[in-house]
């Protein structure tokens, strides 16, 4: 096998391996689908050509998330309009709407939909802890590290807003 | 054994950060707890709906990606290719210059030789000639030749 199908072959395993992962963390992140797939696409064309360095030098998902999360935040950077208008609130000025009464047999869809849209409301650092750790699957010192904040912070971070997304689905399903 | 430590207990085991060996424990404390049962029901409704809420990853996407892959991939083994006939092409150019190199210094050697043959000659040549100028007899050169238009040789005696 030459080096390039070689590298092809070695790139596909890596990219069908993430793929889905990724893209739902950026999908998550940044709400557009298209400025989502351009990310996605732009990080993997990046990945395949410095793949050998990047293999030898750290490991691959930490460095595609790490990447990824880089042109997510250079986009929210750029347009800082584009948080305002998600009227972003802190996970801990979160008001449960008590109006919102729900049917019993409230369906999965729904929820999800209820839980991404609570979940928008969050400013996007903490945000970001919470659908790393649901995505990624990194443990508390990988995401202190990506993020630069501190190991408890992300400990405390992740429980405000679980507490917030729970307290709002237990308004609407008797757990 | 509090509820808040369980409950961070709870948060420990979503978050696949709680030791093995510490799992039959958080089970015992749960089934006696029902603050912490509550919350770990709740933790496993937001896991599941979190599960539920992935997205299939778009076709269209997956298909873009793997094209510009495989462009790049094609652009990398021709740039190799390219590479590789130029490092063939530099080894030939240099082996070429050696090869020059080697024969301009031969040649430079061999002129040596001759200009010192030639110097030595010459200097042979300038030698005798001194010798026979030595060899003359000497002369009295007089008169002007601005005043009377004449100058005297005559044999030194």
């Amino acid at each position: 096998m030459s080096d390039s199908s070689k590298n092809i072959v070695e790139f596909t395993l890596i990219y069908n391996q993430h793929k889905v992962k990724l893209y739902n963390y950026a999908r998550k992140m940044l709400n557009d689908k298209m400025m989502c797939e351009d990310i996605i696409q732009n990080v993997f064309v990046k990945f395949f050509e410095n793949m050998n360095r990047i293999r030898n030098s750290e490991r691959v998902d930490v460095w595609l998330f790490k990447t990824t999360r880089n042109e997510i935040y250079t986009i929210y950077r750029n347009k800082k309009t584009h948080v305002d208008q998600f009227s972003v609130i802190d996970a801990d000025e979160i008001d449960i709407d008590s109006s919102v009464r729900l049917e019993e047999d409230f369906e999965w869809k729904d929820m999800n939909q209820l839980v991404m849209k609570e979940l928008d409301k969050i400013a996007i650092e903490q945000r970001d802890v919470f659908l790393l750790k649901e995505y990624s699957g990194f443990s508390y010192k990988e995401i202190a590290g990506m993020m630069k904040i501190d190991e408890e912070l992300v400990k405390s971070r992740l429980y405000r807003i679980r507490q917030k997304l729970i307290n709002k689905l237990s308004k609407v399903v008797n757990v | 054994m509090n509820t808040n430590e369980i409950i961070s207990m709870i948060d420990l085991y979503f978050d696949g950060e709680l030791e093995k060996g510490k799992e039959p424990v958080m089970f015992t404390v749960l089934a006696q707890d029902l603050e912490a049962r509550e919350h770990f029901k709740k933790m496993n409704l937001l896991k599941n709906v979190f599960t539920t809420s992935i997205e299939q990853f778009p076709s269209s996407l997956d298909e873009k990606i793997l094209r510009s892959v495989g462009d790049l991939n094609e652009k990398q083994t021709a740039f190799f290719i390219n590479k590789k006939v130029f490092s063939v092409m530099t080894y030939s150019v240099t082996v070429i210059l050696l090869i020059l190199t080697m024969f301009f210094y031969s040649k430079s050697e061999e002129y040596k030789v001759q200009f010192f043959d030639l110097t030595r000659e010459v200097k042979k040549q300038n030698d005798k000639l001194e010798l026979l100028m030595n060899a003359l007899p000497q002369v009295d050169v007089s008169g002007s030749y601005y005043r009377t238009k004449q100058i005297i040789v005559r044999p030194n005696s």
